[in-house]
């Protein structure tokens, strides 16, 4: 009776667990420009916990800030901010981002989750996820793609206007 | 002086600007266009067609095909630029 019960107990454990592993973990994706993060989704709470993928590999935690409207934010400098306006962002101030260098940018994610896990998986389809960011002829596209797919398919990306032309990498 | 031109060096920008864009040889032009519900629009063989007004103007295929008919072709990368060949 006794090895039944703790083998039952064994098994609800590992139900649980599993269960545990296999719940989608729900991610935002957006982008920063320096301390200025744009975002066009308008559920995000001021809890949620910010991790700013620098081009470096270097991750780093911040936290949601107040909306910015003038041009201390970068794409709302004169020359861009209508441009990004119309393409439906918001954008608010990076708390705990003092390691971003201003003229920095790229991927942030937005989550509940107090760590990224290895593998990040922010479109729940079991692959690993990659980011990165490319430059049209006058912005820069944020994006991010699959093993599956490759990076010539995005699954997720958003456009930053830059205001003047640069020369375009972007291979889609 | 970078205030006052509104140059793009850093931290503005950590992209150095393009030297083969149709806007030096000022065969591109940058707008934003925008209107309220669908318009009728003359294309350059007399047809009318009608443009409903899109938020992202990249997939107003409309739109472009009535510049198009004019010879201003739509860069679809990005969104308030046109130009004489598309880039």
């Amino acid at each position: 009776m006794k090895i039944l019960i703790t083998i039952m107990i064994a098994m609800t454990l590992m139900a649980c667990a599993k269960d545990s592993d296999s719940a989608a973990r729900s991610y935002n994706l957006a982008w920063f420009h320096g301390n200025c993060l744009a975002l066009n989704e308008t559920t995000i709470k001021t809890d949620w916990n910010i991790f700013l993928l620098k081009e470096s590999k270097e991750v780093i935690k911040a936290t949601l800030g107040k909306k910015v409207e003038d041009d201390s934010c970068a794409p709302l400098l004169q020359d861009r901010r209508e441009v990004n306006e119309a393409e439906g962002y918001s954008f608010y101030q990076l708390v705990g981002s003092e390691a971003v260098a201003d003229e920095e940018i790229g991927v942030a994610l937005l989550t509940t989750e107090e760590i990224l896990p290895e593998g990040l998986d922010t479109n729940n389809n079991k692959q690993a996820d990659s980011f990165s960011y490319c430059t049209t002829s006058e912005g820069v596209v944020f994006y991010s793609w699959d093993a599956e797919k490759g990076e010539l398919e995005p699954f997720w990306q958003e456009y930053y206007y830059m205001g003047y032309d640069v020369e375009p990498s972007c291979k889609f | 002086m970078v205030n006052g031109f509104g140059l793009a060096v850093p931290p503005r920008s950590i992209f150095p600007p393009s030297l083969t864009s149709n806007h030096i040889e000022g065969k591109a032009v940058d707008m934003t266009i925008s209107w309220k519900n669908t318009i009728k629009v003359k294309k350059k063989d007399g047809t009318v067609i009608d443009i409903p007004f899109m938020q992202n103007v990249n997939g107003n295929t409309a739109l472009h095909q009535a510049g198009e008919s004019y010879g201003v072709k739509k860069l679809k990368s990005d969104a308030p630029h046109w130009s004489y060949n598309g880039r």
